[in-house]
């Protein structure tokens, strides 16, 4: 054992993801002054919950090797499915919601069915229910935002731990599931298999994992906690809106990307796909506030994926060089 | 002038191995120089350095004098160097000139294509190599032989071909279909072009060849004229190695028991059938070309393939094993043929790698895994294989080959199977790793462990098995016990009979 090296509280990555989201904070708040306040930061938290509960699902999904484009769409679907139904039924919004979640992971199986019965690419088959879902959206309300007037589901968007400058319930909600999902990820069965899958999944499937089933209930999980976003911005808008978050998925694939998640599969971590999710969000709002067209946003929106997804590159490509140089000078 | 090929101290490395050791050698054009050598011998390698799939890391690659560097495939064949490699790499959907001239067709006024220039041009070629084929004719209306010929004179398309390498190409002929290709390859011999035959069938290379390279764990052995060499000197050649002592300082004393494994008649999609008994304590060795249907068996056995047909009984009981976590739960493991592909889970640490197919039973009921039980059996693992690697903490895929083959071991026996399957166990792995690996096998049966051990290795076979059964065709054609038998003897079983064409 080497006990001379003292092992750091982070990992490198971690390290530089708190460099930079340092760095974003410090430009924002010399571009404007009420960026980094205590109402602002609060905010940022808010907003990173819809980012946050999808790059859950998305994290685990690109571990196996898969990805979900349709997370945004099953978003939208779900909002304006509890508007809906606070509307149209005398049912409680905590039952609503629940079932609003249950049908959205439709949407999950029917992606993993694509993914792994038809051989059809992740990327494809879940274009095809980007599609579908937000029609459904769209048909459900025909075309027109649904106002919701539901007191209870209103506070639950809105409502704060410790008093009105406390801390929102969304953002435990959120931490809560991060710390749930980061323990199912490093210590149980289930996430020591998708690590497996995605690292090789012929090498996982001859040492007796069942690729399948995971892949599927990975799909599921993602469809599930797109919907439970959706749920929240509804709440949190007070409609359900059918052109609701275009960019979910694309924000929470940036955010797993740039906490480590390859997107070769095999490697991530929750902890330090929290702090992509920081980042992405302190990006975002950082634009909004300093005044960004939402145009230049989504050129903003597509460089960062672009140079996390270069970073990566580059990280794989040093290793595989020094790799070889190890293996010259050995033998 | 004839065309040269000219290697000099050529050497490639992959992480973990090396896979050609300064390799020189020359092929001059108007011979046919064939390319032998056991299975990872390198002959491989050296085919994809030449069409520049791979660039080597040392030493000069001439052509014609000249030193060359190809980035990719499309550099080397601009430069008139083809391979013709088993498996197809034309467009069935195109039709025979279109193939040809793929990626040069020429084209006229808003690029339309001059369609007639390109079937006069092939037809003439075709013509020229007297087949029964039109330039119109779509590829996959072609049988495998033709489409073969298409792949041939899409490289002497070229102007400046200067040489053609073929890859076991008669692997999948006929009698009369070998005769045509062999018919061709002496136009391309008269004509000057430079031809490297790369095969296991003696026979074949004894009616084709003129000299033969011989090549044997990356290195260059030696070339002789194929006249001037006998079929046992060549094979002695091909085998010989200095693993003597090795094998005979190990310890095989043992008790072999009863009667663990019966495989009845089974069959699958890619095997023949197969019948036959693994004792406890018992090494049985599978002996065989690659591809005569060795991966197959224990694939079928395992789940890893669909069973089509037979039993699998294990310790008197009838078992199914329709994945191979079905064979797991049942004791049936399996070390499998390609590390990288289907061992190692390349980024994920050594210890959990190890710790990968116990996942099971670390596991309590609601799936969380027992960490301390889980970085014990990396630990028992590293211990018990002197697996070297400073931390299990450690990327697997730093480390040497061998030691992640012991890795994948260790992951096996730590959960205490019935059936141990080796499969190429020491495939691509250095000489001093390799004897640690043959007491551990020994030592391994010793505990009362049937193990099933592939090997293309003879020296391999001989020295660890206690009974050898030889494969050919997807079947096995032979048994012998392993004190009678010699690497001569095994390798005409695998090579002679029934193979060899006409």
């Amino acid at each position: 054992m080497d006990k001379r090296k003292i092992k750091l509280p982070v990992s490198g990555n971690q390290f530089v993801l708190i460099i930079a989201l340092a760095l974003v904070t410090v430009i924002f708040s010399a571009l404007n002054k009420n960026y980094f306040t205590y109402t602002n930061l609060i905010n940022i938290l808010v907003s990173s919950t819809l980012i946050g509960l999808t790059s859950i699902g998305i994290t685990f999904l690109i571990m196996t090797g898969g990805n979900d484009l349709s997370a945004g769409s099953v978003a939208a679907f779900a909002g304006v499915f509890v508007a809906w139904a606070l509307k149209a039924t005398s049912m409680n919004w905590f039952l609503i919601g629940l079932i609003a979640i249950a049908i959205s992971a439709v949407a999950g199986v029917t992606n993993a069915l694509m993914v792994t019965k038809l051989n059809i690419v992740p990327f494809i088959a879940t274009l095809v229910s980007q599609s579908i879902w937000r029609g459904f959206a769209y048909l459900m309300c025909d075309g027109k935002p649904i106002s919701i007037a539901d007191k209870g589901f209103l506070a639950f968007g809105k409502a704060r731990i410790g008093g009105t400058e406390g801390i929102p319930v969304t953002v435990i909600l959120m931490i809560v599931f991060f710390v749930i999902f980061g323990f199912i990820l490093a210590k149980t069965k289930f996430g020591r298999s998708i690590f497996a899958i995605g690292g090789n999944a012929e090498a996982a499937r001859l040492a007796g994992i069942n690729a399948n089933r995971v892949k599927t209930i990975c799909y599921v999980m993602t469809s599930m906690f797109a919907a439970l976003a959706g749920i929240i911005l509804a709440a949190r808008m007070n409609s359900g809106q059918p052109s609701a978050s275009p960019n979910l998925h694309f924000d929470a694939i940036t955010a797993a990307n740039l906490g480590g998640v390859s997107m070769i599969g095999g490697i991530g971590s929750i902890p330090s796909v929290i702090l992509g999710v920081l980042l992405v969000q302190a990006f975002n709002s950082g634009l909004n506030m300093v005044n960004v067209s939402s145009y230049w946003q989504y050129v903003a929106r597509g460089l960062l994926l672009f140079a996390s997804l270069a970073i990566d590159f580059y990280r794989q490509r040093t290793r595989a060089k020094k790799l070889l140089a190890d293996s010259m000078k050995t033998l | 002038m004839p065309n040269v090929i000219e290697f000099r101290n050529i050497t490639k490395y992959f992480p973990g191995v090396k896979a050609l050791d300064s390799v020189s050698f020359t092929a001059r054009g108007g011979e046919v120089l064939a390319l032998m050598g056991e299975n990872g011998a390198g002959k491989s390698t050296l085919l994809k350095i030449l069409n520049g799939d791979y660039q080597q890391d040392m030493g000069e690659y001439l052509v014609n004098g000249q030193p060359c560097h190809f980035n990719n495939p499309r550099e080397a064949v601009a430069a008139g160097i083809g391979v013709i490699y088993q498996e197809r790499q034309i467009m069935l959907e195109l039709t025979v000139g279109e193939n040809m001239f793929l990626g040069r067709l020429p084209s006229g006024l808003f690029g339309r294509i001059k369609m007639n220039e390109v079937h006069e041009k092939a037809q003439k070629i075709i013509d020229e190599f007297g087949l029964d084929m039109k330039s119109t004719d779509k590829v996959k209306d072609l049988s495998v032989a033709y489409q073969q010929m298409v792949e041939i004179m899409k490289a002497y398309s070229r102007e400046n071909l200067k040489m053609i390498a073929f890859d076991e190409p008669t692997a999948s002929l006929s009698g009369t279909e070998i005769e045509s290709l062999f018919r061709i390859i002496q136009k391309l011999k008269a004509e000057g072009k430079v031809i490297i035959y790369v095969s296991h069938r003696m026979a074949e290379i004894r009616d084709t060849a003129d000299r033969v390279a011989i090549f044997k764990d990356g290195c260059f052995v030696g070339d002789s004229p194929i006249h001037e060499i006998t079929d046992e000197e060549l094979i002695q050649k091909m085998v010989g190695r200095d693993l003597g002592d090795i094998f005979s300082s190990l310890d095989k004393k043992k008790e072999i028991g009863e009667v663990i494994l019966d495989v009845r008649n089974l069959k699958s999609p890619y095997l023949k059938e197969a019948s036959f008994v693994v004792r406890a304590g018992e090494i049985v060795g599978f002996s065989g070309l690659v591809s005569a249907g060795r991966t197959e068996v224990v694939r079928a056995i395992t789940g890893a393939d669909p069973q089509t047909g037979g039993e699998v009984w294990l310790d008197g009981k009838k078992i199914q094993c329709k994945t191979p976590h079905d064979a797991i739960r049942n004791g049936i493991v399996m070390v499998p043929e390609d590390r990288k592909l289907q061992g190692i889970i390349p980024r994920m640490s050594v210890g959990r790698n190890i710790a990968v197919g116990s996942l099971d039973a670390l596991a309590n009921r609601l799936g969380v895994i027992n960490s301390r039980r889980e970085a014990e059996i990396g630990l028992e693992g590293k211990q018990n294989f002197n697996i070297k690697t400073p931390d299990l903490e450690k990327p697997i895929v730093e480390l040497s080959g061998g030691n992640q083959q012991k890795a994948i071991v260790a992951r096996w026996l730590s959960t205490d199977p019935r059936i141990l399957i080796l499969d190429e166990p020491t495939k691509g792995i250095d000489i001093g790793a390799k004897s640690e690996f043959y007491n551990m096998i020994c030592d391994i049966a010793k505990r009362g462990i049937g193990v099933i051990l592939i090997s293309s290795e003879l020296p391999e076979v001989l020295g660890l098995s206690d009974r050898i059964l030889v494969m050919r065709g997807k079947q096995i054609v032979g048994e012998i016990d392993a004190a009678d038998a010699t690497e001569e003897e095994l390798l005409t079983m695998a090579m002679m009979e029934g193979a060899v064409y006409g």
